[in-house]
This record gives C-alpha cells, structure tokens and sequence, in this order.
C-alpha cells in the first residue's frame, strides 16, 4: 500500500490505518514507525487522523445490564405463548385443578404443604449439579439466573441446586470459563471460586477466569470485578476494570495487573484462536491443557518463538496444520498422547 | 459454539443459544439504534420487536452469513417502520442539535490537557446528521466493511465511501472551528 500521496482524512479512512490505532500490535507498531521514519513530513498529518480515529470510535450509547435484563423479561414474557410448555407445566396443573373445587381447599392446602415440604427437604438434601468438559470439548451452559458460562476444555463447574434469594450466587470452578453474568435488580453478588482460594466477586459483567497450571488467570471483558485472594498467610482484595488482566501465582510469589486486549483470552469461547506475539511455549501449554496432549521440542529454542494470528479453532489438525505452516515447522501429532515439535 | 452452530441450535427452539445470542449482541444493536433515532424508549421496543420476531418465526428463519450483521440490519428496518415518518432510509429523523459555543473556557481548559474527554466527543459526533453517525458507527466502532456497511443500510458501496469522507471532513471542520473559538477568547484577554 502506497500512502506516501495521503492526507489526514485519507489515513482517518484507511481500515489499516485504524486497526493499528485501535489494536496496536508490534507487526503494526513497526510498519508505522518505519514509515514515519521514511515520511517525516507526514508526522502531523498521522498525528490529526489518529486523534480523529479516536473520537470517531467513540460511542456514549452504553446500555445498562438492568435495562438489559429488563428487555429480557418483557420479551420472555411476549414469547411465552410462543415457547413449547416444559416439563415445568405438569406441576401447574394439579393445583389449577384443586383451586377449582371450593369444598376440597382445605385438603388442596395441606397438600400443598405436604408437597411444599417435600420440595423443600429435597432441595435441602438436593446434591449441587457439576458440568464437567473432556479434552477438546466446550459447552454453553445457562444457569438458572439466566446467566451463561462458556465452559473450555477440560474443566468443570459446580452449581448448586438452587441459590437463596439475599445470599450470593456461588459457583466453583475447576479449569476456565467464560461468565456473562445476569445482573440483578436487588444487587445479588455472583462469585465464582477457584480451586486455588480465589474468589472473583461481581454484579453483572462478562470475564475469563482460569485456574490452570501453577497460577490463576482473570481477565476483565466489561463491567467491575473484586478478587478476593486467599493464600497462605495472606488475604488480599484486587478491583479490576475492564481490559485488565491479573495474574495469581499459586504459591507466595507477587499478584500482577496489567492491561490487555482481551480478545486474545475469551476468543476460545467462539472457537476462535488469537495470537499476539504468543509464544509457542504458551500455546504448547494451551494444547496441553485443553487437548491433553503433551507437548515436546525436539529443539528447545523453538519454544521462544513467536506468532501473530488470528485462526478458526476448527479441529486440532487444522490447528497444527496452520501453526506448522506459518512457523515453518516440522509439527506432528505421534499418537494420541503426544505432539513433536521440530525443525524440518 | 461458534455462530453458526448457536443460530442453528436457536432455530431448533434452544433457550440458551437464544439467550446467547440476546446477550452477546443485543448491547451492540442498542448502542446502533441510537444512531438511528434520538429516542431510546423507541430503540429499546424495536430491539425487543426484533427479538420477538426472531424466536416467533424461527422456523422459518435462513441462516445469515452474519448473525451480528443481520440482526443490525433487522433493528434498522424496524426503527424505520416504527418511526413516525415514511417508511424510507432517507426520511430518518436526523434532529441533530448544534454545539453552542457558549462553554468556550471549559473547551480551552479541556484541550490544555490535550486529553479529548468521552463527553466532547460525544458532543462532536451528535453534531453529525444521523446517516453519517450511523455510516461512522458501523465503520469504526463496529469493525465492519464497506462491503458488509453498505448491505446492512441498504447503500451501494460508493455512497458508504462518500459519507465516510463526508463525515470526516465535517469533523475537521468542527475542530478548526473549535480552535478558532478558543483562540479568540485568548486574544480578548
């Protein structure tokens, strides 16, 4: 691409140009820099667009979880005829028919609270139900506050038969999970508990977390999390904002925060795979972790390079394939336990 | 679940893909529908509208290459069905308001800080007509296309190019109108 004939409004409207000024990546950093060191006169024209860019993809029009939800209700409510009756619907009509026949309200209500007690001592003794993934699978699951986890590979999550309105949804998880969490108009908190002591606490809000390996992952897509840190000898609390990342080793070892394009963490969840100057040490962990595999490099070096893609997460043969392609390396799948990694 | 596999499973009567796909889409489609009309009560019933349509006739839905750009175009036909004026794209309400120039010393004070703070963008952007936020909105927040622009507004692909640039060039203008602005109120002290 030539733009050596461009002014601000050509680069404003360039999608090159945009990309790198939204998502800079190193690949675009350095294209841009090395032009400007080419067109030095062209600095302030590149400084005026990318301020317009910025104000261009602004955007005020947020709406509101409750507002949201509020929609959701209403529509729900639209539909209903529209929705094939559940199971649900054999309930219902038992007390419609006792409510029909005056003389019988008396029995109809000891009944009911005969049943009423039945229910309730079976949710006492209700046991929580568990979603559990194996290698290479991934499940949606809705929980019953409408609320939707992203369940990866190789992972389980743990919910309670049934949540006390006033006291906090509470879910545990073993592995990675994407939530959108449902916000509630009396503020009930949603909290998630990983195996290592942590407790992500929200409102409503969307996040990845991951307690994978020997340290503990949260990224922070929209909304407000607290973390809640428990570790030995020491408890700790974290607010993060979106986009933030926090990383908690498993052991001592000190809690980081940073900022990060947070598409490169919950892409999985839409059987996508990102890359941004990953290294293939990292997503040799990732196939490990949500294939089962184990990884080898015949040459240890190969680890520290790096890659920048954006592939569908298709099949695990697709994904060696496009890895061994833009690597330019030997990637071979030994049986079903290992995969090589060498230099052709 | 990747797009596909969540609309096809929506269209068999799955509540959590429907769910899944109100959730991951509809915050998108609402922020687009103010593009279109200043009134929010409206954006939020045609939103709802669009929705409602969807799970009602889901049987006999095709399956769009795009969900997200498909479910933008459905809540601009609706939000032009259910504006009062004809049932044309080019009769859209376009009541933008014009920035007074009244606040000047605030303008200076923010621009000292050469920090463009999220409500004056706003303020710059409503200024705008409504065709070229909406060709601005879709361009630049959403990621999408000429290609893709010009198949969700109904617009050939030249006409999406000619409001990009248009809108750009308006901006400018505000801008330098801006400064002038500011820079009159320096020299009158």
């Amino acid at each position: 691409m030539d733009y050596s004939e461009y002014d601000v409004a050509d680069f404003a409207a360039d999608d090159f140009f945009i990309q790198w000024v939204k998502n800079p990546t190193a690949a675009g950093n350095q294209f841009w820099i090395k032009w400007l060191a080419d067109n030095p006169a062209k600095q302030e024209a590149i400084q005026e667009a990318r301020k317009l860019v910025v104000i261009l993809s602004g955007d005020e029009d947020k709406i509101q979880d409750w507002e949201l939800d509020e929609i959701w209700q209403k529509l729900s409510e639209a539909r209903a005829p529209y929705t094939p009756a559940e199971t649900t619907g054999a309930k219902v009509i038992p007390l419609r028919f006792w409510q029909k026949r005056a003389t019988l309200v008396a029995a109809a209500l000891g009944l009911l609270l005969l049943v009423a007690g039945f229910i309730l001592s079976k949710l006492v003794h209700n046991p929580p139900v568990e979603y559990a993934t194996r290698y290479g699978e991934r499940r949606t699951i809705q929980l019953p506050d409408s609320s939707v986890v992203v369940l990866n590979a190789n992972s389980s999550l743990t919910v309670p038969a049934e949540w006390t309105s006033g006291k906090p949804r509470e879910v545990h998880l073993k592995g990675e999970a994407y939530f959108s969490v449902s916000h509630k108009l009396n503020n009930q908190k949603f909290i998630v508990y990983t195996s290592d002591g942590i407790q992500v606490e929200v409102l409503g809000t969307a996040f990845n977390v991951s307690d994978r390996g020997n340290k503990s992952e949260v990224v922070l897509a929209s909304g407000k999390v607290r973390l809640n840190i428990a570790r030995t000898g020491e408890n700790k609390q974290v607010i993060m904002l979106p986009g933030e990342l926090v990383e908690v080793p498993d052991k001592a070892g000190t809690i980081t925060k940073r900022e990060v394009n947070t598409a490169l963490y919950t892409s999985w969840k839409d059987n996508k795979l990102v890359f941004d100057n990953t290294s293939l040490r990292e997503i040799a962990t990732m196939l490990e972790d949500d294939y089962g595999y184990t990884v080898v490099f015949r040459d240890t070096t190969l680890a520290d390079k790096e890659i920048t893609a954006y592939l569908d997460a298709g099949s695990l043969d697709d994904i060696l394939v496009t890895l061994s392609e833009t690597l330019d390396m030997k990637i071979t799948r030994e049986n079903k336990k290992t995969i090589m990694i060498s230099n052709y | 679940m990747n797009e596909q596999e969540i609309w096809r499973n929506f269209k068999e009567g799955c509540e959590t893909s429907f769910l899944l796909l109100y959730r991951e889409h509809a915050p998108v489609m609402y922020r687009y529908g103010c593009k279109l009309s200043k009134d929010k009560d409206l954006v939020k019933d045609c939103l709802q509208q669009v929705y409602f349509n969807l799970w009602k006739n889901k049987e006999n839905l095709g399956n769009p290459a795009h969900t997200r750009n498909y479910l933008l175009k459905a809540l601009r036909l609706e939000i032009i069905k259910k504006s009062d004026t004809k049932n044309s794209p080019e009769s859209l309400p376009e009541n933008y308001h014009f920035l007074t120039i009244s606040s000047c010393e605030s303008d200076l004070i923010d621009l000292q800080t050469d920090e463009i703070n999220q409500k004056k963008i706003g303020a710059l952007l409503s200024q705008l007509p409504a065709r070229q936020r909406e060709v601005i909105f879709l361009k630049y927040y959403m990621n999408l296309s000429p290609k893709e622009i010009s198949v969700v507004m109904g617009l050939e692909q030249a006409s999406v190019y000619k409001l990009t640039y248009k809108a750009i060039d308006k901006l400018q203008l505000l801008f330098l109108k801006m400064y002038t602005a500011i820079l009159l109120l320096v020299f009158a002290f």
